[in-house]
């Protein structure tokens, strides 16, 4: 073996993952795993971890990433209830347990630097499936500056710009299903003259059923839960939030130091949250990249819990909640309502969680009361999306800016149907 | 004439080395793109249209500026050369000159001008 396969096979491993299940937590997993690093895009990638069950509906998805993965590529399954259905070829190596996951992963690796594993086949055509073709006997003529559709695919028109009327070309394209900033499953379709969003829409529907948040909340709907459990969970919930921006500005030990409070976070623990949100805004890079924007109208979050108390609004349901009352609780709010306002809210709020949970003791919170999630009231195990809100606000936004801004939402979509919810809504089998 | 012909035998030499030792690790190893792999990266959705459009920059604004204090630039030349024999007479008319010319600085500036779109 060459000396530059060895050094390649000690290399930390670069590794995509597809949440099919619909939750960010494997993602946070792997973040957390000294020999692996989670990459953007699948080109950067070796492995591609496949989190869940891969439904008909995202197959072709996935295919797509898999081929987009340069040689050698390999896969992973994790927590796949149906085994490795559908990589058969492939020969996907399968995580059991969390604490196996890296060295799976890492093996997987080695083996294919080394040869010793073969490279993951292709599932898509090696040439294009549809050859460039015009309107003319010969292939030629058509709209556009090239005329025809070349590869199957037509050129941009022209489109007014919103800002001055311009007659420009715009670009018009979908995002999604897996983009590692984006919730899994959204697809959202765009318009972009230049940078800037000249319309957009989210396939999401505008209630969605919680499946991104911890089963602590679902249960506090339906039976007494300890006050001490909802608020830690709280907590680490809003750090992972602000892990999940901090990766995006490319603060990646910011981001790791939130992700390891988030994991760390006990009840009585808030001045460590305190002390690291002082620490982060007294980065410069923090303030200038979150600073001023997409400044959130109060009407327009209002329900929407951390976003509207960013912005202003003090709306808390546990202000009404007796299990509350006796801790003094008080909502705290900010003014601005930008990303900076956002994020700080969030941590505010994760160290105000862990203050009442250390001073909660035994009390235990009565389901009869609206139930205040880490995203707002919940209602039924759903809650308000922020659909309406990302296509009304996003319009006029700059690409970076927009980027940012969605990310400091924390919305959850849950547009991805669990293997289980399609089986029994289509009657598939599970052969 | 040797001069010449040195440099081109050593371009040729380069010329032909690289190109072989492209074209021999190309042979032992060709790498193989699928289809897919050719598209952008949009997280599993296929582009509708291509991208080739136009972008306009926008840098009317500071192209304005740019010329202004260009011609301020070509006024100052000339009275560089002639300031040490003038005195503090040419001195003073050009800080007039230069005061004119900030009020529009300052205009551009508050009319958002300098800022980056």
């Amino acid at each position: 073996m060459s000396f530059s396969k060895r050094m390649a096979a000690g290399a930390i491993v670069p590794v995509f993952c597809l949440p099919c299940d619909g939750k960010r937590h494997v993602i946070r997993i792997l973040r957390r795993l000294e020999g692996v690093r989670v990459v953007d895009t699948p080109r950067h990638a070796t492995v591609l971890v496949v989190a869940g069950d891969v439904i008909p509906q995202m197959a072709q998805a996935v295919r797509r990433l898999h081929d987009q993965l340069t040689e050698p590529r390999g896969i992973v399954c994790w927590n796949c209830k149906r085994g490795a259905d559908g990589f058969n070829e492939a020969a996907p190596a399968i995580i059991h347990e969390e604490k196996s996951a890296e060295e799976v992963i890492v093996r997987m690796h080695r083996d294919l630097v080394e040869g010793r594993r073969p490279s993951s086949p292709l599932f898509g055509p090696m040439k294009n499936p549809v050859p460039w073709q015009g309107k003319g006997d010969h292939g030629q003529g058509g709209e556009g500056m090239m005329g025809g559709n070349p590869y199957g695919r037509p050129m941009p028109m022209t489109g007014g710009d919103i800002r001055d009327g311009l007659q420009l070309g715009s670009t018009s394209f979908s995002l999604g299903p897996f983009l590692t900033w984006m919730p899994p499953g959204l697809v959202i379709s765009l318009t972009l003259q230049g940078d800037v969003i000249q319309q957009i829409s989210c396939k999401a529907p505008d209630f969605s059923c919680l499946r991104d948040v911890d089963e602590v909340f679902l249960l506090a709907l339906k039976k007494p839960v300890p006050l001490a459990a909802l608020e830690t969970m709280r907590a680490r919930h809003h750090l992972r939030a602000v892990s999940d921006l901090l990766y995006l500005l490319e603060m990646d030990s910011y981001g790791f130091q939130a992700l390891e409070l988030a994991e760390t976070a006990a009840a009585g623990q808030s001045e460590k949250i305190l002390q690291f949100a002082r620490k982060l805004h007294r980065t410069g890079l923090y303030l200038w990249t979150t600073g001023g924007i997409g400044n959130l109208p109060p009407a327009a979050v209002a329900g929407l819990g951390p976003l509207a108390r960013a912005a202003g609004l003090k709306e808390d349901a546990r202000q009404t909640d007796p299990a509350y009352g006796s801790l003094n609780f008080s909502p705290l709010s900010q003014e601005s309502g930008d990303v900076t306002a956002v994020c700080s809210q969030r941590m505010a709020e994760a160290a105000q969680a862990l203050d009442l949970a250390g001073r909660a003791g035994n009390r235990l919170r009565d389901p009869g009361h609206p139930l205040e999630g880490p995203r707002g009231v919940m209602i039924e195990e759903k809650s308000r999306t922020c659909k309406k809100l990302v296509e009304e606000q996003a319009v006029g936004m700059a690409w970076d800016n927009f980027v940012t801004w969605l990310v400091s939402l924390d919305i959850d979509t849950s547009v991805m149907p669990s293997a289980e919810d399609y089986e029994k809504e289509f009657r598939v089998s599970a052969d | 004439m040797e001069a010449f012909l040195s440099i081109l035998i050593v371009a040729a030499v380069v010329f032909v080395s690289s190109f072989s030792v492209a074209w021999f690790f190309r042979q032992r190893d060709p790498v193989k793109h699928p289809w897919s792999a050719t598209l952008p990266f949009l997280g599993g959705a296929i582009p509708p249209t291509h991208a080739w459009n136009q972008f306009h920059m926008r840098y009317y604004p500071m192209t304005l500026l740019f010329i202004a204090f260009e011609m301020e630039m070509m006024f100052m030349y000339p009275w560089a050369v002639v300031y040490i024999k003038e005195g503090v007479k040419a001195f003073m008319e050009m800080g007039m000159f230069l005061a004119i010319l900030s009020l529009g600085i300052l205009y551009a500036w508050r009319e958002g001008a300098l800022r980056w779109q």
